[in-house]
């Protein structure tokens, strides 16, 4: 039997959402699959009243899941916003899937994305066969989520040139969308909404339009508010690559991830960990995501050219690549850093003479 | 008879729209409200139209031995609300807790209600936080006929809850518990005193937390009791001006809230007659329209988005209206894109607001005016409107205090005083002062009252409050000047924990580097307590860290000005450096140092500068610095002489006698220039004689001679040796010696 490698939210999480359903007795919106409370609770985790255990999807401030899904029972679309690796992604996935139990209507944003792909193409056989039809038409997963009153997707909004992303404006205002060809227009079906998501960082690509930008609300997703979230999510994603690069596993690599998040965090907070102190802050992003990946390649590095054993040797060259983004700002503040801070830190010599080393 | 208890969350407008509800219903005879009783007399002012909350009743002690205490109202207060409905009724009202004069004096305070079983009583209704739970269940709501019996079921609840928790009996927990039951047995027995006067209808308006211990009245004798052995204290009460901003826990104050003119708004729109659902739209209103001073497209459009959100996020949270939170939210999602920050720039207007209160003009003199009028009797200083001059000796005590007091006042924004002539900062003994008395300064220092009771507090107050709100390095460091001079340790700490964050977030080295010296100053002469002290030498310590890092990183690539402005810089830090005398500090500005020389694109100025104080330090052998000045002097394009020249420059800053006594530097330039030609001499001499004109006339004299005498090389050292030998007879008739 083949496996699937990542099988959508509503096939993964059938069970929960089955249960949800079941249980659920409060007010759906129109076409909704589950309540906004139900919702909630899918994402946020709990038990529900006949003993099912609902895992959390979503880890962080769960005020922000509400917000999220209150704005999709008004009639304004939700705009995810957040640096790369705070869950945007999985967040809309859930969110689509717990409310359409389908999160498969989406359009994927990038530099090539054409209109057709958010309004409409033609099966160009047919168009040339038989002139323009409803056969030939070729329907978005927008326009077919507007059919059937489902959540659609749009990874990525900000990658989407500006005139392509300006399809969306009729669509998510008038909630219509007309067929010119045709003489017709598809008018959405209560439970349409869209949910886009785009990265902080990358604002300045295709910014939106603040004709848009009216039709989103937006929601940030943060970084991890505390150093303990942060440590146990990157213990638990750098033990699973760790398997599937059939790494060594590491005894104890728990004090060196504290030690990246605590720098990290320092220098993304603009403090140091007890608050004693203000750093100042280098202009790269310093996810979560990038401890992760640091971690990693201290491990592979370790694992294929040392003795097995983590050091900061290991982890100085990755740490470095991570903070020193652009070569005389941030080296300014990276040596500021490791002067002021690094240096002080009683059982920090190695780390900070490794890293000395290489600025 | 009857006693109605009133149990209300001070600073709850809900709390003061059901206690009007309430009064209405059973007209009350005699109304007690919350508040140290020995200040009841000043509640005759309340009927004062010229006394408009935001105000404070200020408890303090006139011997100045102990902190002031202040009972703050603003309009939406449900204790102010008593006071107004005792006032137009012609109803008595009494102040009924526990005396300042037993109180002002103590230093530990009575027990508060654990907050972890608030906490708990919230999360079990599904919020948060309680606040959050007690604005949704009692403050934003329609008066309730049954509003006061809830309250008291759920505080009877959460004092039964307490009850069982295992709170710790050492001796201050049990003098805490012994003050609060103090205070609670002192409103008991006022409540009995009360009855006891034949009054029918007895209105309790205390907060919701004593309301259970004020039902049963029957053990008269074991409140007596409790009341005996209690300290006594002289204490003294005021009304003074007050602000939304110091209603805020931000502030200090301790029943703070966080937002109160969302309480403010919420007063206002009920006695209106706004409804509820209304409240919401007129305040996403406003905050739309503060939203665009602030340059954020927030349109009538947004607004009613915003308000939809803000209504959805209240039916997910079951709640009947929306509270704070969710108008924060769904102002934040839809007019601010998300973020945060965008919204915290209302915090000011759009949560706390701008209110003051004010005084009658006719009240008696506040403890500000009070301990003013004192300060001028002891400094023998008297207020008059004409000009007068002031000298003051600092090393004399009285005048050191006028002085301070002269200083402190003008930081409390009251310029008795204007300093006419004040010379070197830490220098000088002498200051002169220019005194002209305002009437209106009497206003200014009515207002101060808020600050605190004395001059002193007001002034180390006040300060503490700019110091935290001054933003740049500059700012700091001046305010350290006038708190040095005005003498306010308090607020030192502060300013130098201000200081210590700014420092390492500022990537301006002049500035901070220029923040240096006066902070020396103030370690060498200025009269700072030991923990500021050793606060102030981190601030110098991290100036020098962060600066003597990044300096070599800046100093490449500069320009003409820029380079001067550095070369500045770098004399600054040597001179605090060479000041200090540091070990780790000296090995890393050699290690700068070092750094720059070997820079190769670093300017002419900088480069000769760092080349001179390396050879002064004898940081790099001569013959390196001979080098260094020969690969300098070695181009002959424009753009290198002219590089050469403000290698010059740099190098021979602030003395040029190295020029007479070393033959070999000066054979090097004199090569130098003989090797330029008229044209390109032309081009330097502007920068040459810029360098040269800064030397002393000696010097110059020295040079000249030098240069006309080529030959004469070693004579040039014997004016040296004769000069201390023409003072000789000068020094021995001082001495009274014959010179042999």
């Amino acid at each position: 039997m083949t496996t699937i490698i990542r099988p959508h939210a509503e096939t993964r999480y059938a069970a929960e959402l089955e249960a949800l359903r079941r249980t659920d007795t409060r007010k759906r919106p129109e076409n909704w699959l589950l309540s906004p409370w139900a919702v909630a609770t899918y994402l946020i985790g709990g038990e529900l009243s006949d003993g099912t255990r609902i895992t959390p999807k979503y880890i962080g401030n769960p005020r922000l899941m509400e917000i999220a899904i209150a704005t999709l029972t008004t009639d304004r679309a939700l705009l995810l916003m957040g640096i790369p690796g705070t869950g945007k992604t999985w967040v809309s996935e859930h969110l689509a899937a717990a409310i359409s139990g389908n999160s498969k209507l989406l359009v994927q944003g990038t530099a090539g994305t054409a209109e057709e792909a958010i309004r409409y193409g033609w099966n160009y056989a047919s168009l040339i066969a038989s002139g323009p039809s409803p056969e030939a038409l070729v329907a978005s997963p927008i326009m077919n989520a507007m059919e059937n009153g489902l959540v659609a997707r749009v990874e990525e909004l900000t990658r989407i040139p500006a005139d392509v992303q300006d399809a969306l404006i009729t669509i998510l205002s008038e909630k219509t969308l007309p067929v010119a060809e045709l003489g017709y227009e598809i008018q959405a079906v209560r439970g349409f909404n869209v949910i886009a998501t785009a990265n902080d960082r990358d604002r300045g690509v295709n910014d939106l339009s603040s004709a848009l930008k009216r039709r989103f609300n937006t929601v940030v997703l943060p970084l991890p508010a505390t150093p303990e979230a942060e440590v146990t999510i990157v213990k638990q994603r750098v033990r699973d690559s760790a398997t599937e690069l059939a790494l060594p596993q590491q005894k104890d690599i728990l004090e060196e991830i504290k030690r990246v998040v605590t720098i990290f965090r320092e220098l993304r907070d603009g403090k140091t960990i007890d608050n004693k102190a203000k750093v100042k802050t280098p202009s790269g992003t310093l996810s979560t995501a990038e401890i992760i990946s640091v971690m990693n390649s201290g491990l592979a590095l370790t694992a294929h050219f040392g003795d097995g054993v983590l050091r900061a040797e290991d982890l100085a060259a990755s740490i470095t690549g991570a903070v020193v983004k652009d070569p005389v700002q941030d080296k300014v503040v990276w040596q500021d850093y490791l002067e002021t801070v690094l240096r002080e830190r009683a059982g920090w010599e190695d780390l900070y003479r490794a890293c000395r080393e290489l600025v | 008879m009857t006693v109605s208890i009133y149990g209300v969350r001070h600073l709850g407008p809900g709390s003061a729209a059901n206690l009007l509800a309430a009064f209405a219903a059973t007209p009350p005879d005699l109304i007690l409200v919350e508040g140290p009783s020995d200040a009841t007399d000043q509640l005759h002012w309340v009927a004062n139209a010229a006394l408009v909350p935001p105000v404070a009743i200020l408890a303090y002690d006139p011997t100045q031995q102990y902190k002031p205490r202040s009972y703050p109202f603003a309009e939406f207060s449900p204790e102010w609300v008593a006071f107004r409905y005792a006032a137009q009724h012609g109803i008595p009202a009494q102040l009924f807790d526990l005396p300042q004069k037993h109180r002002i004096g103590r230093d530990h305070a009575p027990r508060m209600p654990d907050q972890n079983v608030l906490e708990k009583l919230a999360n079990i209704a599904g919020f948060h936080h309680y606040t959050n739970w007690w604005n949704s269940a009692f403050e934003q709501r329609q008066p309730d006929p049954n509003h006061f019996a809830a309250v008291a079921e759920i505080m009877q609840l959460t004092r039964d809850a307490e009850r069982e928790l295992e709170t710790p009996q050492d001796e201050a927990a049990l003098q805490s518990q012994r003050y609060a039951d103090q205070r609670e047995a002192w409103m008991r027995t006022a409540i009995r005193n009360g009855l006891a006067a034949g009054h029918k209808q007895i209105a309790v308006v205390c907060g919701a937390w004593h309301g259970p211990a004020l039902q049963d009245l029957d053990n008269a004798a074991a409140d007596a009791a409790l009341l005996t052995d209690m300290p006594t204290y002289a204490v003294a009460f005021s009304w003074v001006p007050w602000t939304y901003n110091r209603l805020t826990y931000k502030a200090g104050y301790k029943a703070g809230v966080i937002a109160p003119y969302w309480y403010h708004h919420l007063w206002r729109c009920a006695q209106d007659g706004v409804s509820l659902s209304d409240q919401t739209i007129n305040w996403m209103t406003k905050t739309s329209q503060l939203l665009r001073k602030h340059n954020v497209d927030a349109t009538p459009a947004h607004s009613i988005e915003a308000i939809r959100l803000a209504e959805a996020l209240a039916v997910m949270r079951d709640l009947s209206f929306p509270g704070l939170p969710e108008m924060e939210e769904a102002a934040v999602t839809v007019m601010c894109n998300g973020q945060r920050e965008v919204f915290k720039q209302l915090y000011q207007p759009l949560m706390v607001g701008n209110h003051m209160g004010s005084i009658p003009a006719e009240m008696p003199l506040t403890p500000l005016q009070h301990d003013l009028w004192a300060e001028q009797q002891r400094l023998r200083l008297r207020p008059e409107n004409t000009i007068s001059k002031l000298a003051l000796d600092l090393r004399k005590p009285l005048h050191l205090d006028r002085s301070r007091l002269l200083h402190r006042l003008n930081l409390l924004g009251i310029p008795w005083g204007t300093p006419v002539r004040t010379g070197n900062r830490f220098g000088t003994y002498k200051e002169v002062w220019q005194l002209t008395w305002q009437p209106s300064f009497i206003i200014k220092l009515i207002e101060n009252n808020m600050w605190g009771s004395t001059i002193y507090l007001a002034a180390s107050n006040y300060a503490t409050d700019i110091a935290e709100k001054a933003g740049s390095l500059t700012a700091l460091t001046d305010l350290l000047d006038r708190l040095i001079q005005a003498d306010l340790p308090d607020a030192m700490t502060h300013l130098t924990q201000q200081l210590a964050a700014t420092v390492a977030l500022s990537n301006n080295i002049p500035q901070m580097v220029a923040a240096i010296p006066p902070l020396l100053s103030a370690l060498r002469y200025g009269s700072i307590r030991n923990t500021e002290r050793t606060l102030l030498q981190n601030v110098v310590d991290q100036l020098l860290k962060h600066s003597l890092v990044g300096l070599p990183v800046i100093a490449k690539h500069v320009d003409d000005a820029a380079a001067g402005e550095l070369a500045q810089t770098i004399n600054t830090l040597n001179t605090a450096i060479n000041t200090l005398d540091d070990a780790r500090h000296n090995s890393d500005w050699e290690t700068a140092l070092h750094k720059m020389h070997q820079t190769k694109s670093l300017h002419g100025l900088l480069a000769g500068r760092v080349c001179r104080l390396l050879f002064d330090g004898e940081m790099i052998p001569r013959e390196d610095a001979l080098t260094a000045l020969q690969a300098a002097l070695s181009g002959l394009d424009v753009p290198s002489i002219l590089n050469a020249a403000f290698w010059l420059e740099g190098f021979l800053q602030g003395s040029g006698l190295l020029l007479v006594h070393d033959d070999q530097l000066w054979v090097l330039i004199d090569d130098w220039i003989n090797s330029l030609g008229n044209a390109k001499f032309n081009d330097v001499v502007p920068l040459l004689r810029r360098t040269f004109s800064k030397f002393s006339d000696a010097t110059k004299q020295r040079l000249r001679d030098r240069s006309r005498n080529q030959q004469a090389v070693l004579n040039t050292a014997q004016p040296a040796q004769q000069q201390p030998l023409d003072v000789l007879p000068t020094v021995a008739k001082y001495l009274g010696v014959t010179l042999p």
